[in-house]
Formats: structure tokens, C-alpha cells, sequence
């Protein structure tokens, strides 16, 4: 929690101001959450995370927030980027943006009581005017990515058109690509020491996680063989979770999705006790991660999630 | 359950489209499914299996509504990978347009030269869709066997060897 707070109060995310009169104030509240992770050195570890979370569900439209939409970038993109990554044996590096929500600028004059826990004794009554995004509030996503943007640009980058996630900068013949995926970056250079240098200016400007070679995508598990030249884009571990969680990780293997000439028919109700749209739902990330020879057999499935039955 | 997309710099970085329907395959509205691959470096870098919004009255219009939306993909891949490529690079990454191969030689007659034009509406805006890729240089069209269509899959479900085969040519391993 006291980690959150400092992180909060180096960024400047608010100025205790009087109640105001006639605007609404909103309030926060603390998230915990136990995290397993790997770390540098390969071994699991467990964190345990507290964030200050805005309760941004009591925004009001144009009042509180207006727009909030922010890009992400598309598996295609990703793929097609690994495939040039692969066949120009491009260095693939990864880093996670510490605390990103809490870079964002806010332009909407929005109020929160002192959190929990951490209300200033001298001024019990004065409130929050926030000054920069806090995770919750609708329109963070919207200005981190827009601090990203103008950050990259400043490095001399250039978004790429077809997507709004993506940034290329060619420097001395080196060629450097960011992915951006909201808080996680990955980083793609012709040398090491490209990489290096894009690390250094990400460093210098935002508190950043350096992750090294990239080893995790987005739930999608990148093996590289280096003197091969191969690059394997896989979900083993997610399409086992989602066996056992659906009790069928003792089921046997079948050969095809789906048997040839099979007709499903609608039920009348459907039979709410059969977690049918979370399995169809599970199954729709791994197809759009890794596993086309799913599609077919996920788009027929997928068309019950209103009417199944046993 | 381990299988996954393989990349090799080895393999040809030419996109590569494969587009295919299936006429009429859900019983129920007679509604037919639309299927496309991208091959790229390798494996499928972007696919899609979708029931079409209409009903088609023929195996060429279903085939038309899939090109159509192979067409589209097609734009916005060659798009992306010639942003990227034009920037240079260290292997050369053609670039010209993307070939989509399909199954039906109708399909391709049709779009290179309409003869029948007793059409609905929503068949006559793909046509100009498709037509507008081809014209301005952005796809073009090529013929190849059912056995060899790597969409297949995408459109309706296969036996084992069919399937097996498809598999490895998306670079699933």
C-alpha cells in the first residue's frame, strides 16, 4: 500500500482543495491482489498488490468524462510482426510500464475524498482534485496511451497506419519497432544496442519493469531457436488451464474439432448449471491467439451460447 | 495441446491469401460460411470463420462474399507488413500485390468480367469491392484445387488426413 502511495504521491496525481460546491465527489477504494510471477532469474515468486482503484462507475458522461477509448494493438499485427522479427532475426525484447494508469494527464476537473487509510490529520475536510489519471477512472486508458504517443513522437517515431499501436523510427540503418499493449511494450531492433538505447530513453521518462528477451506476449508463449531461426508462438499452458477448468483434462484426445456432418440442434432453455459460454468464451482466446484449425469448429459452437443443453 | 505457430526465417515472407465459402452449410437458415488464411513467414498470421449475414443463392456468390472479405484482410495486411518493409529492411519483402487463391474459377470469372447483371445489391457492392483491389493493383486472383485450399478448414469441418494436411500448411506444430 505505502509502494502505491509513494508511486502516487511522485506523481503528483492530486492537490487537496476544498469541497467544491457544485461538482460531485467521487470515491476511491484499495484493491488487493496476491500476483505469481517470474522473475529475472526464472523462479516464482508471490507479490502481494495493493492498488487505490477510482470508482470510476459513478462517472457521469460529459460531466466526469468524455471520450475513452484507447487502441490496442491486433494479434494479427503481432503476428506479422513475429514473422518479420523471425525472418530478419530481429533481437524481441519486452518491458511493463510500472503504475501506467498514473502518467495520464487529466483534463476534466473530477474530485475524489482522501483515500482510506492515508487522510491527512491537518485537513480532514478538503478533498482530492485529481491532476492525473488513477486506475478506475473511465478515461485513464485513453490518456496513458496519449502521454505513450507523445513520448514516442518525441523520440522521433512514427505511428504506423494501419495500426495505432504500433511505432517504427529507422536510426543509422538500425530498425527499432514498439508494440505497445497498453502497459506492457514490446520492443523489436535489428542490434542489442538499439534495444538498449529505446530502454534507456524509457527509463529516463516513465518508471519501467526491463522483462529482457521477451518470453510472454499477451498469454502467448514465445520459444525462440535462435540457431534454427525459428520463432514458436504458443498456448500450452492456456489451453491446459482451460481443460482442467473445465474438468476435461482427463478426457482422450480426439483427432478433429469436429466430427464430419455434425448438426447440432437448438434447446428450448438453456441450462444455466453448464458453464457453456465461458468454455466457448476460453476457447475463443486460444483461436484468435495461436489456434486457426479451432475457428471453424469455435464460430459453430459459438452460435448456441443463447440455447444450449446437454 | 502444445501446438503453435512456427516461424522460420526460411520461409518465403510473401503474404500468401487463401479464400473460401461453404454454400449453404448451416441447415438451419441455409446461411453459408465465409473462411480466409493469410500465410506469412511461415505460419497463418491471420484467419477468420464467419456465417454470412445473407443468404447466398449460389456456391459463386457465397465465394464472393468470402473474397470479399478475404479483399479486405488483404488491404490491411499488405498495409501494415509494406509500412513496416518500406522503412528497409534487410531481406526484401515484395511489393506488389497479395495473391488470394480460390477454389471457384467462376468466382474469378466473374470478378474480372461480370457477365450476368441480374444481381442484388449487396452481391453488386462486393463485386465493386473486390473489382477496385484487383484494378488498383492491391490482390490478385489465382486458381488452386480444393485439396490444396488451406481455408478449407475455416469453412466447414474436415476428416482427419483433410484436416491433418491443412494443419501443417498453417504452420501449426
Amino acid at each position: 500500500m505505502d509502494e502505491e502511495m509513494e508511486a502516487i504521491q511522485k506523481n503528483k496525481t492530486w492537490r487537496l482543495t476544498d469541497r467544491p460546491a457544485n461538482r460531485r465527489v467521487l470515491t476511491s477504494k484499495w484493491v488487493y491482489k496476491v500476483k505469481n510471477e517470474v522473475d529475472k532469474n526464472g523462479n516464482n515468486t508471490t507479490r502481494h498488490k495493493a492498488r487505490l482503484c477510482f470508482m470510476g462507475n459513478r462517472q457521469i458522461k460529459e460531466l466526469d468524462f468524455n471520450e475513452t477509448f484507447a487502441p490496442v494493438a491486433k494479434f494479427s499485427t503481432i503476428r506479422c510482426i513475429l514473422a518479420m522479427a523471425a525472418a530478419n532475426e530481429w533481437e524481441l525484447h519486452q518491458m511493463d510500464v510500472k503504475t501506467a494508469f498514473l502518467n495520464g494527464d487529466l483534463d476534466e476537473e473530477v474530485y475524489m475524498e482522501q483515500p482510506d487509510g492515508y487522510v491527512d490529520p491537518t485537513y480532514l475536510d478538503k478533498v482530492c482534485r485529481l491532476l492525473q489519471a488513477l486506475y478506475g477512472l473511465k478515461q485513464a486508458p485513453k490518456m496513458w496511451y496519449a502521454k505513450l504517443d507523445d513520448f514516442l513522437k518525441s523520440q522521433g517515431f512514427d505511428n504506423i497506419d494501419p495500426d495505432a499501436c504500433l511505432y517504427l523510427l529507422m536510426d543509422d540503418d538500425e530498425i527499432i519497432i514498439v508494440l505497445v499493449y497498453v502497459d506492457d511494450l514490446l520492443l523489436l531492433a535489428s542490434s542489442l544496442a538499439a534495444i538498449y538505447k529505446i530502454k534507456d530513453a524509457l527509463h529516463k521518462r516513465f518508471e519501467m519493469k526491463d522483462l529482457g528477451e521477451v518470453k510472454v506476449i499477451l498469454g502467448l508463449d514465445i520459444k525462440r531457436d535462435k540457431a534454427l531461426g525459428t520463432l514458436k508462438l504458443s498456448q500450452g499452458k492456456y489451453a491446459a488451464q482451460v481443460l482442467e477448468k473445465f474438468w476435461m483434462a482427463e478426457c482422450n484426445p480426439i483427432e478433429t474439432p469436429l466430427e464430419v456432418g455434425l448438426q447440432l440442434g437448438k434447446a428450448n432453455e438453456s441450462d444455466d448449471a453448464l458453464p457453456y459460454r465461458e468454455a466457448v468464451g476460453s476457447l475463443m482466446y486460444l483461436m484468435v491467439g495461436t489456434r486457426p484449425d479451432l475457428a471453424f469448429a469455435i464460430g459453430k459452437l459459438s452460435r448456441f451460447v443463447s440455447c444450449y443443453g446437454k | 495441446m502444445d501446438k503453435g505457430l512456427v516461424f522460420d526465417k526460411n520461409s518465403s515472407c510473401v503474404l500468401q491469401g487463401f479464400s473460401d465459402a461453404d454454400w449453404a452449410g448451416d441447415h438451419e437458415t441455409r446461411r453459408s460460411t465465409t473462411g480466409f488464411t493469410f500465410i506469412f513467414g511461415g505460419p497463418a498470421v491471420s484467419w477468420g470463420s464467419k456465417l454470412q449475414k445473407t443468404v447466398a443463392l449460389s456456391t459463386m456468390a457465397a465465394e464472393y462474399m468470402a473474397l470479399c472479405e478475404a479483399s479486405k484482410e488483404a488491404v490491411w495486411l499488405n498495409k501494415l507488413v509494406q509500412s513496416v518493409a518500406s522503412q528497409g529492411l534487410r531481406t526484401a519483402i515484395s511489393g506488389g500485390p497479395i495473391n488470394i487463391k480460390v477454389d471457384n474459377s467462376g468466382c474469378i470469372d466473374f470478378s474480372k468480367n461480370p457477365v450476368e447483371h441480374k444481381h442484388t445489391k449487396h452481391i453488386d457492392i462486393r463485386y465493386h469491392f473486390v473489382r477496385e483491389a484487383i484494378t488498383t493493383d492491391k490482390v490478385t486472383l489465382e486458381h488452386c484445387a480444393t485439396d490444396d485450399m488451406v481455408a478449407d478448414p475455416m469453412t466447414k469441418e474436415l476428416g482427419k488426413t483433410k484436416h491433418d494436411k491443412h494443419v501443417e500448411a498453417m504452420g501449426l506444430c
